[in-house]
């Protein structure tokens, strides 16, 4: 990204949210960088391998969030300034080294970027990560837009390097994957050296440790208490306000401009949410009698202001808080302008600007009965498709009520109609296996189903190998399929240990999937899942024997392939298709669910979008008429 | 610059995988180099599978808008797909509303598989005139053309419209900037076809519905 | 055969009744019905309310007198045995083939000899133990690979569904070797309203049969007590010896019947037809005669063929004697009785008799 690197302070550009953070970093010029990919916070370590020869940055792709920290945790050790990023579970992951890392402390900035998904638009869960900064008693930041997502990034270095601890910057999809205006700052000239000195041991002394700690945070909060990111706008003397951060400044500002009530409602935005600027805020809440809390996801700026209201009772007098536990606002999904005016009109009593009645009408008949739903699919070509049919053929020929446990990935969408509904479990990374060394050990108790784990192959590096070597060692039953696509394909197909690249598209070394599975002693089978009728053999005989197995459906994500290489073009001959006869009843497009293929309701057969086909050919060898062919090759 | 309303809202509906990412990229930075104040807003994730996507593009000269446009308030709706335009328009749309919408069909998998029906596109169309005022029909590819660029050609023809206040130029430049050199011909190329389609063209509802 | 039924129907009567005979006339004719080993299953509904697969299956009504007229064009003179035109005792004049087949080698040599001759271009064969104890079914299209074939099978191998996957390829004239339930869904295929390449087969020997067994469980059965990787040849000598005998590289090991009686497919036990009833020449073998095979001729176009073969002097000949053929229909109408039985203990209902259509005269002799 060319805006990325500009060296023009002051110049306006569209930036990401993850842009804008990467910039921030680059503009305090940060040296490391290590991350697993997770959206929303993908695009931050690539937009630093992007520009990382520039400006001297090491950018790494690291096996999973808790090691990516670990690393990064060095650097800040050895001096350096660091960055990681990872999605909501990563904080999951990570939290056991945060919650030793806040007592030993750091040197160098480290900044921690808490990326959220509300609404769990591209995650297998809902989870406010904002609770770590209080658990860990870290210093938290919410950047409310595209600029202070820069900015915040910037100052969280300095933060971080001042107190000694990891400052967490937390954001959100509609920030990080938003774009918007953001005025570029200064680049630094970086002279640091790194050298590892000290000692950094958890857990000594700990009484002397934690309360160390507490200081630390009682030390930035003075801080805090001054920062521009806290601000007040509206009336001065306001009755009424709304106590917002992150992504609800926005989302308030329109809602109260939409109700009219700029001269009756003020917005007291904060942007360092913890420790809370106590000060601030009591000065601004002296007038106020009531408050309405908007943010994402929990309330937990909303429980955090409770707790200080009750302290401050004194001074301050009763004041209403509405919020999610006044039931103003859901404790769940995300926030939007509509649900923010909606609460603001129900406390003012008012009504919010009605839609054309008719008009709503119309459309919901429309939504309810008349537009068809889209569930989302596996990409033309994709591998996955092949290996889901694969797998629910085997069992089916198996015929002893096996089930698959699923994991985190593209391959997630088995559970839906594109992978025919074979996953039947979906928790978090390494789930699948883990689950399945359990189920595999249910015997005794009269199980007598089969036992199928789909894994990822990043996935694998990241969480599932200790779960295989528990099935091995427990002589656990159950058949772990590898799903390995070459990459990390559902954020935007990053390389893993497998792949030979590194993030920065340098050649690196690989780490087999293979190998590691014969190292831990199970027997492994590799195969190409578009060979589909020996992939069906394959897992049926498998699934006949006992023990932990392992299969891996190696194919490239053919999204990759399709970029890289002119595939070719297929099409139906009509004469060939046997279409809604027996011996066919529209296989490809009814059942076989690729959307490259549909039905021609003049013809009666079927028919390859061409718009949407992207060439790789499974389904001419599923055809059962041999009707679909390739362009311009010799019949 | 002073729009004639403020925030002007667009939203780029269409199938995960249809480029409207790019789309709503180009749209938006074009109305930065305008002087604006933009904000995109995007789904990303398993929708990018296939499933339905929508990028909300506000322009505003005011102050940096909210990434999602509130109910009911979308000024324009280009529709990569049909049904993805009528899916958008009933939450976001409002009888003002102005539609650029491109009749290819895109085929979901649950009507593919014989669980939902897709209905015909001319009734499709006819649903979207009976919300608003109005629709154009872009046919951004011909039958049996390669569907390279045809988010580019939306762009373009959102750009020949008139219906956003910003400079031919600045679509152009923008274009320049974001796509790869490789691509870029391809690209100029296919903006510019979208241009052709609506420019200068009042609304021909009659002519729209004789395409197919 | 009665009106139309689709997969859905099969599942329910056939598949989940345990009434399978693994012969793969519903299998490759679509991508919704799949084999593995000797294992059938539907994988997905195709939707469809009549198929192909329903009217093919040897296990959904029969009309056995409907049968015997399309394929003999008259009414079978002996309800024991089925129609046919002569029975001898034959055996192949090769004594390397008939030391590499079970007993006479005949089949081998007849099959050879069509597919040296032109008779047929070729062959949907079986062969034993292709890996792990499974038979395997193969299309032979040299006369010299037939003898790989030789061999007694005791598990029922998906050939139909081979011949499925062969005439995808339109071949016109292709010969097969086959067990009674085989020949019997062959016989369907042929007279069935729908258009399929099973009409092709041009030559059916059909091999005598009293039982098979499941796969899985005689495999499990069988890795107890030899490398199934390496069995040579499994025997069952006559009676009253009531035992197997497994030949391996390492030695033969021999156990009761009774041991593998457990494994026989429930499906057998409705078995109307032990000598191929619908072929167009069956073979067997002679009881106490190990060199020897019974040839039984029963269609115009067979005769042609043997006579030919016996000219070629590919097979010798000579008379069954008397007591041995009332023996074999004894044995036959013995099987139908148990057949009959077996169906009534099933359905508790004398008019349901599953898949069997009997005439009036037959089912006289066994109800």
């Amino acid at each position: 990204m060319v805006t990325l690197e500009l060296n023009q302070p002051g110049k306006t550009v569209l930036m990401m949210g993850n842009e804008a953070i990467a910039r921030g970093a680059i503009e305090a010029g940060v040296d490391f960088c290590a991350a697993y990919p997770g959206t929303p916070s993908t695009e931050i370590p690539e937009s630093l391998a992007r520009v990382a020869e520039r400006f001297n940055i090491y950018v790494e792709w690291s096996t999973n969030e808790i090691v990516a920290l670990e690393a990064a945790t060095a650097a800040s050790l050895a001096g350096l300034r660091a960055l990681v990023a990872m999605k909501q579970n990563g904080m999951n992951v990570c939290s056991d080294f945060l919650m030793t890392i806040n007592l030993s402390g750091t040197n160098g900035g480290l900044v921690l970027m808490a990326c959220d998904d509300p609404s769990a638009i591209s995650s297998s869960n809902e989870q406010d990560s904002r609770s770590y900064a209080r658990y860990a008693d870290l210093p938290l930041l919410e950047p409310a837009d595209f600029q202070e997502a820069k900015d915040m990034t910037r100052w969280a270095f300095e933060i971080s390097e001042k107190l000694g601890l990891p400052c967490i910057v937390r954001s959100v999809t509609r920030l990080s994957h938003s774009r918007g205006n953001v005025k570029l700052g200064e680049l630094t000239e970086k002279k640091r050296t790194a050298k590892f000195e000290g000692v950094y041991i958890s857990g000594a002394f700990v009484a002397a440790q934690h309360a160390a700690l507490h200081q630390k945070l009682e030390q930035v909060r003075e801080d805090f208490e001054s920062s521009k990111f806290n601000f007040y706008v509206g009336p001065k003397k306001a009755k009424c306000v709304i106590v917002t951060c992150g992504s609800g400044w926005l989302y308030s500002r329109e809602a109260v401009a939409a109700l009219g009530l700029e001269g009756r409602v003020g917005i007291l935005k904060i942007g360092t949410t913890w420790p809370l600027p106590e000060k601030f805020i009591v000065e601004h809440l002296k007038n106020v009698t009531e408050i309405l809390m908007v943010e994402e996801v929990d309330p937990f700026l909303e429980q955090n202001i409770k707790v200080l209201l009750a302290e401050r009772a004194k001074t301050l007098g009763p004041i209403e808080v509405y919020g999610a536990k006044s039931g103003h606002r859901p404790p769940y999904g995300e926030m939007n302008q509509d649900k923010v005016a909606k609460a603001l009109a129900s406390i003012k009593g008012l009504k919010t600007k009605a839609r054309d009645g008719k008009y709503v009408e119309k459309a919901k008949e429309l939504l309810l009965s008349y537009i068809p739903i889209r569930m989302p699919t596996f990409c033309t070509g994709c591998p996955h498709r092949a290996s889901m049919w694969a797998i629910k053929a085997a069992l089916k020929l198996d015929g002893r009520d096996g089930f698959v446990t699923g994991d985190i990935g593209c391959y997630s969408l088995g559970a839906g109609p594109a992978g025919y509904f074979q996953l039947k479990t979906i928790q978090c990374m390494g789930a699948g296996i883990g689950m399945a060394t359990g189920f595999g050990k249910l015997d005794k108790f009269g199980f007598n189903q089969p036992v199928i784990a789909v894994c990822g192959d990043s996935t694998f590096y990241h969480a599932a190998i200790p779960a295989l070597i528990n099935a091995r060692v427990n002589n656990s039953n159950v058949l772990m399929v590898v799903l390995d696509n070459g990459g990390t394909a559902m954020t935007g197909f990053q390389p893993h240990p497998g792949s030979g690249c590194d993030a920065c598209g340098r050649p690196a070394p690989t780490v087999e999937i293979e190998n590691i599975c014969k190292a831990i002693g199970v027997e492994v089978r590799v195969r190409d899942p578009f060979e589909i009728s020996q992939a069906i053999h394959d897992i049926y005989e498998l699934l006949q024997g006992e023990g932990t197995r392992v299969m891996i459906f190696r194919r490239r994500c053919f999204r990759i392939e399709a970029k890289e290489k002119l595939q070719q073009k297929y099409f139906v001959d009509q004469s060939k298709c046997i279409g809604d006869d027996c011996g066919c009843a529209r296989f490809c497009s009814r059942v076989f669910n690729c959307p490259g293929i549909i039905w021609d309701a003049e013809a009666q057969k079927a028919k390859i979008d061409e718009m949407v086909c992207t060439g790789c050919g499974v389904c001419a060898t599923l055809c059962p008429g041999g009707a679909i062919m390739v362009r311009g090759a010799a019949s | 610059m002073t729009l004639e309303k403020d925030p002007l809202n667009l939203i780029i509906a269409g199938v995960g995988g249809q480029g409207n990412i790019l789309a709503s990229q180009i749209v938006a930075t074009a109305g930065i180099k305008e002087g604006l104040y933009v904000t995109v807003g995007e789904t990303y994730g398993a929708s990018q599978r296939g499933g339905p996507v929508m990028s909300h593009v506000r322009f505003s000269a005011q102050a940096q808008c909210g990434p999602l446009i509130p109910e009911g308030e979308a000024d324009i709706i280009v529709g990569l797909e049909p049904i993805e335009a009528l899916r958008i328009i009933g939450d976001y749309g409002n009888p003002k509303t102005r539609v650029i919408v491109s009749p290819r069909p895109i085929y979901p998998i649950w009507v593919l598989s014989g669980q939902a029906k897709y209905p015909p596109v001319e009734e499709v169309m006819q649903k979207l005139r009976e919300l608003v005022g109005e629709v154009r029909v872009v046919k951004a590819i011909e039958e049996g053309e390669t569907a390279l660029a045809a988010n580019v050609v939306m762009v373009g023809a959102l750009a020949g419209s008139g219906m956003v206040p910003i400079e031919m130029k600045h679509f152009e430049d923008s274009i320049k900037e974001i796509v790869s050199p490789k691509d870029l011909d391809t690209n100029l190329r296919a903006f510019r076809k979208g241009v052709g389609l609506t420019r200068g063209k009042a609304r021909t509802p009659a002519k729209a519905r004789k395409r197919r | 055969m009665e009106a139309g039924k689709g997969s859905s129907d099969l599942e329910q009567e056939v598949l989940s009744q345990g009434l399978c005979t693994s012969c793969g006339a519903c299998v490759d004719i679509c991508p919704y019905i799949k084999v593995v080993k000797d294992k059938v299953a539907v994988i997905e509904p195709c939707g469809l309310t009549e198929g192909k697969c329903y009217d093919f299956c040897p296990r959904t009504p029969t009309d056995i007198a409907a049968l015997d007229k399309s394929v003999f064009g008259k009414p079978r003179a002996d309800s024991s045995l089925g129609s046919y035109i002569s029975i001898e005792m034959a055996q192949a004049k090769d004594s390397e083939l008939r030391c590499r087949a079970q007993y006479g080698g005949v089949v081998s040599a007849l099959m050879k000899y069509a597919m040296d001759t032109g008779e047929i271009s070729n062959a949907v064969l079986t062969k034993p133990f292709d890996g792990a104890l499974m038979p395997s079914s193969l299309v032979v299209e040299e006369g010299s690979e037939v003898r790989e074939c030789a061999g007694s099978n005791y598990i029922a191998s998906a050939t139909l569904a081979k011949l499925n996957e062969a005439t995808k390829q339109n071949r016109k004239s292709i010969g097969l070797v086959g067990i009674p339930c085989q020949v019997l869904a062959l016989r369907k295929m042929q007279a069935a309203k729908h258009e399929t390449g099973a009409r092709g087969v041009k030559l059916v020997i059909g091999l005598f049969c009293t039982w098979a067994l499941s796969y899985k469980g005689f495999y499990e059965f069988l890795k107890g007590k030899v490398d199934p990787s390496q069995i040579r040849r499994i025997d069952i000598p006559p009676p009253p010896a009531n035992i197997m005998v497994v030949e391996t590289a390492t030695g033969d090991v021999r156990f009761s019947l009774d041991e593998v009686r457990k494994f026989i497919k429930p499906t057998c036990n409705v078995c109307y037809d032990m000598t191929s009833e619908f072929a167009d020449i069956s073979v067997g073998m002679v009881e106490g005669i190990q060199d020897w095979n019974t040839l039984i001729v029963r269609t115009p176009a067979g005769k042609k063929f043997i006579d030919k073969a016996k000219k070629a002097g590919v097979i010798n000949t000579v008379p069954l004697e008397q007591t041995r053929l009332e023996h074999l229909k004894e044995a036959s109408s013995i099987k139908k009785k148990r057949a009959v039985d077996a169906i009534r203990k099933r359905t508790n209902d004398k008019g349901n008799l599953l898949y069997l259509r009997l005439s009036a005269q037959d089912k006289k002799k066994f109800l």
